[in-house]
């Protein structure tokens, strides 16, 4: 048996219905379907959910016939007019939901985009492709904070936290002044969390603890405390982004940079990218997948696309290799410290024992290559 | 020193809108008992909604940050993630 070719498309439309009607007991929402011929939008059969045959039949009725290309003005005056049961109201919404029809849907809902994943743009993130950051705001008086920080009125400062501050795990903390509050965090790739056993939160109080920041929040009183996961899978991790009528932009394509700690910028110019395309889409009225992978190409030619290729392997190399943020970390603290500290030591003398405590000759020429693959990460 | 604040602190600073039903399943709760010595959901969730309780996982799905951890990190992909029906989950206030 062949398979029929049909000339019609099935649409529906959803809405919410007021409390205390029949529908009510059995569905939360009202759902208009429609069947319509796809050459000239003529809707040919058409059926909701309301609880009585009667009202069914009475919308099918009224719906039947119209088409679509002419807009829903008119069924909609009619059903407004005609329908005079306790779901008039909702019955217009769906209605309008169900004409609803848009040529692109740009898809911006974050890391955590589910309908990209759905599209099959993308299989499920890794746990070493999103970072998982917590943050807590703290209130602290704004004059305090001004002092603090060595701040005129309206100026702000944000410190980065590299190192200790994530004990080892790749990742990097943060301490940003708000007007009468501060925003202190801490992140780490989500795959470092669990190779480590590491709560968050335990990992923000010891950042928060820190004898480098304790200063700074003390006196502070903590009223809000978030968490949020951040794309940080880079280059390697972009999805696809344009598809037949879809687009990808921000978080949910994992445009974030992630050693920059930029990611807000990307967001916006990938969200201008994505409607100077629609305009050029909207203007030759094709929005083919071929079409519309003209905004993949302005991503990549942008900083954005340059920018991520630049560091396409790095937070990948320094997840691969924990010696950079376990132990030459570190080890840069401790040369800083003897170097600086005056204690009749000579400078000669201190270089001398700054270059033993580096090892072995065999151990140096690893630290020598380890910063040769750092640099050629980061070039 | 700072005294460190527990998670229950934290959490106490935060708005839920709960709905009256769960946006979290653990899938099959004998992977969690059979297959899954170290219950790392119940590490790194950064709200402590996975709680083990002798042989199954208890969800606390109201205090959830809809962060996308617990989907990514469950190492049997054991856990099902969906958003809270609108208008309800997580209500930020400042942040």
């Amino acid at each position: 048996m062949g398979v029929r070719e049909t000339n019609t498309q099935f649409i529906a439309g959803h809405a919410r219905l007021p409390s205390g009607m029949a529908a009510k007991s059995v569905f939360d929402t009202l759902t208009i379907t429609a069947e319509v011929d796809k050459k000239y939008g003529v809707i040919v059969d058409a059926s909701c959910t309301l609880a009585t045959e009667h009202g069914r039949d009475y919308v099918a009725r009224l719906l039947k016939g119209h088409s679509l290309k002419d807009g829903i003005d008119e069924p909609l005056a009619q059903l407004h007019e005609g329908y005079l049961g306790k779901a008039n109201q909702a019955l217009c919404a769906a209605l309008k939901d169900l004409y609803k029809h848009a040529d692109v849907v740009v898809l911006a809902d974050g890391v955590n985009s589910l309908l990209a994943k759905q599209l099959g743009f993308h299989r499920e993130w890794r746990p070493d492709e999103v970072a998982l950051a917590t943050m807590e705001i703290l209130k602290l008086d704004k004059n305090i904070i001004e002092d603090r920080f060595n701040l005129e009125a309206n100026q702000g400062c944000t410190i980065e936290i590299f190192g200790d501050a994530t004990k080892g795990i790749l990742g990097t903390g943060f301490l940003y002044t708000n007007k009468d509050t501060l925003s202190i965090g801490v992140g780490t790739l989500l795959s470092g969390l669990i190779k480590h056993k590491i709560k968050p939160y335990e990992l923000l109080e010891y950042v928060k603890n820190h004898p480098m920041i304790r200063p700074y929040i003390q006196g502070s009183e903590p009223v809000e405390y978030l968490a949020h996961l951040i794309p940080e899978g880079g280059y390697h991790s972009i999805p696809k982004v344009a598809g037949h009528g879809v687009l990808v932009v921000g978080d949910a394509a994992q445009l974030v940079n992630a050693i920059h700690r930029e990611g807000s910028n990307m967001a916006m110019t990938s969200g201008r990218l994505a409607a100077e395309t629609i305009i050029m889409a909207k203007e030759q009225n094709d929005f083919s997948e071929s079409m519309l992978d003209q905004y993949r190409m302005k991503l990549m030619e942008s900083f954005i696309g340059q920018d991520l290729k630049k560091y396409k392997d790095a937070t990948h190399h320094f997840e691969s290799f924990p010696q950079y943020f376990d132990q030459y970390i570190p080890m840069l603290n401790r040369a800083a410290s003897q170097m600086f500290t005056v204690d009749g030591a000579s400078k000669w003398e201190k270089q001398k024992k700054i270059w033993r405590d580096l090892g072995s000759t065999k151990q140096k020429f690893k630290l020598a290559r380890d910063m040769m693959k750092a640099w050629k990460v980061m070039k | 020193m700072m005294k460190a604040q527990t998670i229950e602190e934290k959490q106490y600073l935060v708005r839920f809108n709960a709905d009256t039903k769960s946006h979290l399943h653990v899938l099959d709760d004998n992977i969690c008992l059979t297959k899954c010595p170290d219950k790392i959901c119940t590490i790194f969730c950064p709200a402590a909604v996975y709680k083990w309780e002798d042989i199954r996982m208890h969800v606390g799905y109201e205090g959830c940050h809809e962060c996308g951890s617990c989907r990514i990190g469950c190492p049997h992909e054991n856990i099902r993630w969906e958003y809270p029906r609108g208008g309800h989950g997580i209500v930020f206030r400042l942040g």
